[in-house]
């Protein structure tokens, strides 16, 4: 029927989840970044409250509900502080990435504790559209396979109990689990990222880690509807995520240049300003759109899902509108008394290293039917979306 | 709740309306184009169709009294206007029918008008109505008009030049927005249905234009031209305080999304045409340099076209849900004209030199295009529009 | 143990104020762009009686008295913790007032099973006259605590912390009772989980009009007629006291307020 009116339902979540948002984030934003992770009543209350797992199926301890609906949420989060949204979601992603692997009821395991999916993929991709290159590889060995390779930054890779890795064996995809305390894993904390601090990142170098039958959480292709699934709604939830930081810097420039004046009158009255801001606006309104349309086609089982389309699109808008954010505040916007220089921080690092799928417009095109012909293993990926109609 | 299905009406009408474009419009276009003109066998054709773009009265909550809490009419026109505008938009604004001036006639005409005024579309034969408010000197500027008008016992003579009319000089008739005294801006502005052969109304020039090449687009000259009292929009009691301007944008209100929508058709009439281009005449059997670009920028084009149809949908679907939609409408506009003519030149772009051929139709949308930007409140209104409505809450008036 | 709590929709107090209108015609504040909310200090009325609740074990009934978007605040309320809502329903009660109000909750009550406390906020976000308790619970014929922000213990009598200058009293209340509420550190709002949110949609709402209270239109009109409602206009006057010394500017300025009728 076309609507873009949430339900009452999907209303009272997006208010529970910009109420925690207000209250328990914001206040807590810049600590979280200095420390490096969130404080640990919050992390608790974040649990109780359930707002990470909305999407994530019962049986994995989630609200089992849409995706749409978990976008609505993951967007207030980020709009509180997107280091905090981040941190506080990261067990919760990586569930809701082997929960669409494998069904309703959870196996494999043990689950507990902290947890975060490593994505190691090579930047510089041959393979994009049909295959992925990772920068880890399986090497069968008398013994057993191993695991060796690294991952340069990976948020949550700090305080991990356990941590799930794909890698390739032959033309296949595996997802691994490994213990954060296996031998061959080593850590090494990174303080200082540019942004989404609260995470707690490191470097991850893996030598030679053992994998044995019990680590192997899924096998498949790239090309199973399952695999393609779980990467969609990866993507759609830090879409979502971007959305948020970049509303947050909206609405901050916008209070600001309703009550900064220069030259006798609100900077607002400039056009230079109204216009910028008037842009801003329509980039975050368009950003959502694509969020909320790709969320919608996961719910009703459409694979592809558009979730390449709205990843490569919120990533430019966040960057841009936060980007703006800073300008319109001028010098103030350049100092860390007021939050949008955090936020562009954030919005960058949100658009490059969390999900850090790389050549997405690749596999966009895929998706549009202009596959790359010459990678080993021929045709296409996911295949054609719809013309834009639905 | 939040969705994005189309229900079967909505359909049925897109596929109806894809179909005329491809089968009727399309063959035509390259041609109309060349020649300036939309051969009117097509117009009688498309009349009996029923193709139609009428344009609807207001947006947002403003509805009719004792309709049903929503209805589908927006949605439906600008499900409508994108497929027409993808076989050819010249043709879709050269359609018979009231055009932008059955708005006006909609909100203030008199029962007694809009029988008289909207019957004449009844008849089998293509009619046009037409919007006669931009001058020479006053496009952004609505509240700047010079075209004057006094009251002369039971008629009023509007003295004034109207510039770039669609379908200013094939109208049956034009609604005339005149001002009683220029000093009093918006407050001065009277709205008169102006019928052709009225004595002292000439038609002047026809434009010659970058695009839209195959739509009139006219000058209209008021000498001491003579309009009948009864003709006078609404009648006396209709004129308290800026009436008159606010039927004007009121019009653009309810048509902000299905220029939108226009603007989005003709940017995928571009990128498909590119993308099916591309596909054909790249074996992509061996890597090629420009394979990366050509992935960016087709994603790219798709996307932000994307992003631009649902805005419009938003803005049409909370006019149908009676929510007031003056930003959304506005952003939608704004969006799709700006992003609409990036994809356009991008299409030109990406197939080379021979993009510039005019068989190659994608030199045409280009050209097409970019007056989407322009009309119905250029995209520079439209962005003070979007302002105006983000700082209201803060107490400003920007 | 059977609490009841009140609660009432107000327009959002966190709007920018010049936001806030009045229409001088209807004599109401203008609706315009706020979101309804939950008045805060039910709020703090519903965490009292769902504490209260996971103390003593038992149930909570919410009820409100309200228009189409009651069944929001409804919810969260479930949401909150509490097991049944009444929604009291009916277009004369457009125009009502406090005692209008009074009179419909306390025959809601009344119908309810064997109610052993019921709770309101002390006073409501918008008009601020904390008159329905006590009306209330005169219709009632109950004791009344106010100011209160916490209970102790599980059974009748029931300990009721009053806030009071300094410290607090407490309060032996004989069940059933009503008491009013106020805001504490021991009270905050909690927020709903998000299985608790689902978990609301599911519990039954029921409605009732003013034929089902046993009450006749007449009965609910408002006795407290609105002169005029208007925002008040803020004024500044600035005066510079003069003196050569601040001894005479502080004499010179004592006159000026006792002039004014400060001092």
């Amino acid at each position: 029927m076309i609507s873009f009116q949430p339900s009452p339902e999907e209303r009272e979540l997006r208010q529970l989840a910009r109420e925690f948002a207000q209250s328990r984030l914001r206040p807590h934003a810049r600590a979280a970044e200095r420390a490096g992770r969130p404080p640990e009543a919050l992390a608790q209350e974040s649990r109780e409250l359930g707002l990470g797992g909305v999407a994530l199926p019962e049986g994995w301890g989630g609200a089992g509900l849409s995706q749409v609906a978990a976008c609505l949420v993951e967007e207030e989060l980020a709009w509180g502080d997107p280091g905090l949204a981040v941190a506080l979601g990261l067990r919760e992603a990586a569930l809701a990435f082997v929960a669409d692997l494998l069904g309703e009821a959870p196996a494999g395991g043990p689950w507990e504790g902290p947890g975060v999916l490593l994505w190691p993929q090579v930047p510089d991709d041959p393979l994009a559209g049909s295959g992925i290159t990772w920068t880890t590889q399986l090497q069968a060995a008398p013994q057993g396979e191993r695991l060796s390779g690294s991952i340069g930054a990976a948020p949550g890779a700090q305080e991990a109990a356990w941590f799930l890795i794909p890698a390739a064996r032959g033309e296949r995809v595996v997802l691994l689990r490994l213990e954060g305390t296996a031998p061959g894993v080593e850590r090494r904390p990174l303080r200082r990222p540019l942004g989404l601090a609260a995470a707690g990142w490191a470097e991850v170098a893996l030598d030679g880690v053992a994998v044995g039958p019990g680590a192997v959480v899924w096998e498949g292709t790239v090309r199973d509807p399952a695999w393609v699934r779980a990467r969609e709604r990866a993507r759609l939830r830090v879409a979502a995520q971007l959305v948020g930081t970049a509303r947050a810097a909206l609405e901050y420039a916008t209070q600001y240049a309703a009550q900064r004046q220069a030259f006798g009158q609100p900077i607002a009255q400039f056009q230079g300003i109204s216009f910028m801001v008037a842009e801003m606006a329509m980039a975050v309104e368009a950003a959502r759109n694509l969020v909320w349309y790709g969320a919608w086609r996961l719910d009703r089982g459409a694979l592809p899902a558009g979730g390449a389309q709205a990843l490569l699109h919120a990533r430019g808008a966040a960057l841009e509108v936060a980007d703006r954010a800073v300008q319109v505040l001028g010098g103030h916007g350049y100092m860390a008394d007021h939050p949008v220089e955090k936020w562009l921080r954030d919005a960058r690092a949100l658009g490059v290293a969390v999900w850090p799928e790389t050549a997405l417009e690749v596999e966009a095109a895929s998706e549009l039917g202009l596959a790359p012909g010459w990678v080993a293993g021929g045709a296409a990926g996911p295949g054609p979306v719809e013309g834009g109609a639905a | 709740m939040i969705d994005f299905e189309l229900t079967e009406t909505q359909r049925a009408v897109r596929d109806f309306l894809h179909w005329v474009a491809e089968h009727e419009i399309r063959p035509v276009a390259l041609q109309a184009d060349e020649e300036g003109d939309v051969p009117l066998e097509l117009l009688r054709r498309l009349k009996e169709l029923g193709v139609t773009l009428d344009t609807l009265p207001g947006g947002g909550a403003s509805g009719g009294d004792g309709e049903a809490p929503e209805h589908q009419r927006n949605r439906l026109a600008v499900l409508a206007a994108e497929e027409l505008a993808w076989g050819d938009a010249a043709v879709a604004i050269s359609l018979p029918g009231a055009g932008l001036g059955g708005p006006p006639v909609q909100l203030m005409g008199t029962p007694e008008q809009k029988e008289r005024f909207l019957g004449i579309f009844r008849d089998p034969e293509p009619r046009w109505g037409a919007y006669a408010l931009t001058e020479p000197e006053a496009g952004s500027d609505v509240a700047a008009i010079r075209t004057t008008c006094r009251k002369e016992g039971d008629h009023w003579v509007l003295n004034g030049t109207k510039l770039f009319i669609t379908n200013g000089a094939r109208a049956s008739w034009n609604v005339v927005f005149a001002t009683i005294d220029p000093a009093l801006g918006r407050a001065g502005h009277r709205v008169f249905v102006v019928e052709r052969g009225t004595p002292g109304f000439t038609v002047g020039r026809i434009m010659e234009k970058m695009g839209l090449r195959a739509s009139e687009t006219a000058e209209l000259i008021f000498d001491e031209c003579r309009v009948p009292a009864e003709n006078l929009l609404g009648g006396e009691e209709r004129y308290r305080q800026g009436e008159g301007f606010r039927t004007a944008m009121q019009t653009f209100d309810g048509t902000r999304p299905m220029v939108a929508a226009m603007a989005v058709g003709i940017g995928r009439a571009a990128y498909e045409y590119t993308r099916d281009r591309l596909r054909e005449e790249l074996t992509l059997s061996r890597p090629i340099p420009r394979y990366g670009v050509i992935a960016e920028r087709l994603s790219w084009m798709e996307r932000e076209l994307h992003a631009a149809r649902l805005l419009v949908w938003q803005a049409a679907s909370m006019a149908d849900q009676r929510i007031p939609n003056s930003k959304e409408a506005s952003m939608a506009k704004a969006y799709a004209g700006t992003v609409a003519t990036r994809v356009c030149a991008a299409a030109v772009e990406l197939l080379g030199a021979v993009g510039l051929r005019h068989d190659r139709w994608v030199e045409k949308w280009f050209r097409d295009i970019k007056v989407f930007d322009i009309f119905e409140g250029t995209g520079q209104v439209q962005r003070l529009v979007v302002a105006r409505r983000l700082f209201e809450p803060y107490g400003l008036r920007v | 143990m059977h609490v009841v709590v009140c609660i009432k929709q107000i327009l959002d107090p966190e709007i920018p104020p010049r936001e806030f209108q009045v229409d001088p015609q209807t004599k109401r504040a203008v609706r315009g762009r706020a979101s309804l909310v939950i008045s805060p200090f039910d709020l703090n009325a519903l965490e009292v009686a769902v504490q209260l609740k996971e103390r003593a074990g038992g149930r909570v009934t919410v009820v409100s008295l309200g228009g189409e978007e009651t069944p929001e605040a409804l919810r969260r309320a479930l949401a909150m913790g509490a097991d049944e809502a009444v929604w009291i329903r009916d277009g004369a009660l457009e125009a009502t007032d406090a005692s209008g109000t009074a009179r419909c909750l306390a025959a809601a009550i009344a119908k309810l099973d064997e109610p052993d406390l019921v709770l309101f906020g002390r006073q409501a976000g918008d008009w601020d006259q904390g008159l329905v308790g006590p009306m209330v619970a005169e219709a009632l014929g109950w004791p009344l605590v106010t100011n209160v922000f916490q209970t102790r213990g599980e059974n009748s009598p029931l300990e009721l912390l009053q806030q009071a200058e300094g410290g607090y009293r407490v309060v032996a209340a004989t069940l059933p009772a009503a008491a009013t509420i106020t805001n504490h550190e021991a009270n905050v709002a909690r927020l709903p989980k998000v299985r608790e949110i689902m978990l609301a949609n599911r519990k039954p709402i029921t409605q009732w009009s003013l034929g089902d209270l046993g009450l006749a239109a007449d009965e609910v009109a408002p006795r407290v007629v609105v002169e005029a409602l208007a925002v008040p206009v803020p004024e500044g006057h600035c005066t510079f006291i003069e003196g050569e010394t601040a001894q005479e500017k502080a004499q010179n300025l004592a006159r000026a307020l006792r002039e004014l009728k400060v001092i």
